[in-house]
């Protein structure tokens, strides 16, 4: 595993990903900006970011949960293809993307919606 | 000089380009396809396309690189020579032999790699379209059920692991299709082993048995009858004759021409045979022309014929080149690292690295390498090609 310094890394990462490596990049800055607008909008109004960030977060492990499930068929394999606690870890990993995404805009407009109250 | 543009020549010259920006390299090969023949498998499981494993050599190329677009006819190690089937003739201070191998079905009475798709016969070995039309040919056979038989031949062989991985395909596709009591599945192992390490042989015979595969022992694979679809098999106490409804044949590999016809193979010995060029194990260096190197599947070392050796190979030899041009002994050293994503099943693998000893050296110390997981499959399904693509750039 020590041979896969963060420069091979990168660089599988390029040639695995292509064009989406820079387009995720992107949305995660986009979810940054989205996230700090949020808090802005929060202060702004000063209203407290506990009920967005607890909407955001049962969003986000919802979307998670549904999402680790549907991991597998994206490796051209059946849903029920975990098979040990590692599969788990890492199809979580990966279902922590859509999670991500999902938590972030529904903070996002949760937040919004409070700030307008 | 590297001759040979596969995995390979096309990642130590961006190696080289890279560690010795002043030297004048050169590369031969003819081919201008470029082919990621891990993938074969799963173009063989039926998964992927050959577009998939399809690019250009020129793509990998790095610049300031002169390609000279010609098969190598002759090396001259004596005279510092390689001759082209163009009848140019290229000097080098340095050669690095990739060539890569030769698959020899012909070795195989009967055999040939146009029978591929036709008449049950399948092989994935032969390139992109042969593994897609070997897809077809199991299709075919789960539907028409009957004996199918697998097995490896005798000799050296690129991914050995492949024939099982075949195997374990065909028997998971009939299970999903409620097929598997139509089929009965036959491995031939060459020898009294189904692989070379003792755990791992351990683990798939288990596996076999689990999944009512019959293991015959030190049978290999001597001809083929595709009318009458009957196998002779030589054993040790003489020819066995087996009838199927479907093979996959994986030929006999050897040197091409050009290095078995030159004094580069080994003269004596197991590698001597089929002309797999003499070279130290560790350093991979010429014992008899020092300015020699040898890699990828031409090496006549005693594992490494798989990618995931190419890209521990490459640095090897990068480094030993490099100390040699400075004046300093060469020292890097190659320590038999191979690599089998050995997949048991759709959305099942077991990540299997060992090196020379036949110890067992996972890279990733969560994966357990003799237990079936969807991570390892996860590596093989979407980590392979970028790795491998990665390496060609000389980044992996």
């Amino acid at each position: 595993m020590s041979d896969f310094d963060l420069v091979s890394i990168y660089h599988i990462l390029v040639e695995t990903m292509g064009i989406w490596l820079w387009i995720a990049v992107a949305v995660a800055v986009v979810a940054l900006l989205v996230i700090i607008a949020g808090f802005a909008r929060l202060r702004g109004a000063a209203r407290p970011a506990g009920g967005p960030l607890g909407v955001a977060l049962a969003a986000g492990l919802v979307v998670t949960v549904v999402a680790t499930f549907f991991v597998p068929v994206w490796t051209l394999a059946d849903a029920g293809a975990l098979l040990a606690p590692v599969d788990y870890v890492f199809a979580v990993l990966l279902g922590l993307v859509p999670g991500g995404i999902a938590a972030v805009a529904v903070f996002y407009i949760t937040a919004a919606r409070s700030a307008l109250r | 000089m590297i001759a040979g543009a596969g995995a390979a020549g096309l990642s130590l010259a961006s190696r080289l380009r890279r560690d010795m920006p002043n030297a004048v390299i050169t590369i031969i090969d003819r081919k201008r396809d470029h082919h990621f023949q891990p993938g074969f498998v799963l173009i063989g499981a039926g998964l992927w396309q050959p577009s998939q494993v399809t690019s250009r050599n020129a793509d990998y190329l790095p610049g300031g690189v002169e390609w000279i677009e010609a098969a190598v006819a002759e090396f001259d190690p004596e005279a510092n020579l390689v001759i082209t089937d163009s009848g140019q003739r290229v000097a080098y201070d340095f050669l690095m032999v990739a060539t890569g191998l030769m698959l020899d079905y012909t070795a195989i009475e009967g055999m040939s790699a146009d029978l591929i798709g036709r008449e049950g016969i399948a092989s994935v070995y032969a390139g992109p379209a042969q593994a897609l039309a070997s897809a077809a040919a199991i299709d075919q056979f789960i539907a028409d059920g009957g004996v199918g038989l697998f097995g490896r031949p005798a000799g050296e062989m690129k991914c050995a692991g492949a024939p099982l991985k075949m195997t374990f395909i065909t028997e998971d596709k009939a299970r999903r299709q409620g097929r598997r009591g139509a089929v009965e599945l036959i491995y031939n192992a060459h020898n009294p082993g189904v692989f070379a390490i003792p755990p791992v042989n351990d683990k798939v015979a288990a596996l076999f048995a689990a999944r009512d595969v019959a293991v015959n022992y030190s049978h290999v694979l001597r001809a083929i009858d595709p009318g009458a679809r009957k196998a002779t098999y030589a054993t040790e106490t003489g020819d066995v004759v087996l009838d199927y409804d479907f093979i996959h044949v994986v030929p006999p590999m050897r040197a091409p021409d050009a290095v078995r016809d030159s004094p580069l193979p080994w003269q004596d010995g197991v590698l001597a045979a089929d002309g797999w060029i003499e070279a130290d194990r560790a350093t991979l260096r010429h014992p008899r022309y020092p300015n020699v190197f040898a890699l990828g599947d031409i090496a006549g070392v005693p594992r490494g014929k798989t990618a995931a050796s190419v890209k521990w190979q490459v640095p090897v030899v990068a480094e030993n080149l490099v100390a040699e041009t400075a004046g300093r002994t060469p020292s890097a050293v190659f320590n038999g690292y191979t690599s089998c994503p050995m997949v048991t099943g759709y959305g099942r693998a077991m990540l299997i690295e060992f090196d020379y000893d036949g110890n067992l050296i996972p890279s990733f110390p969560f994966i357990d390498p003799l237990k079936e997981l969807w991570v390892s499959w996860l590596i093989e399904e979407k980590g392979l090609l970028g790795t491998y693509r990665a390496m060609l750039r000389g980044r992996a």
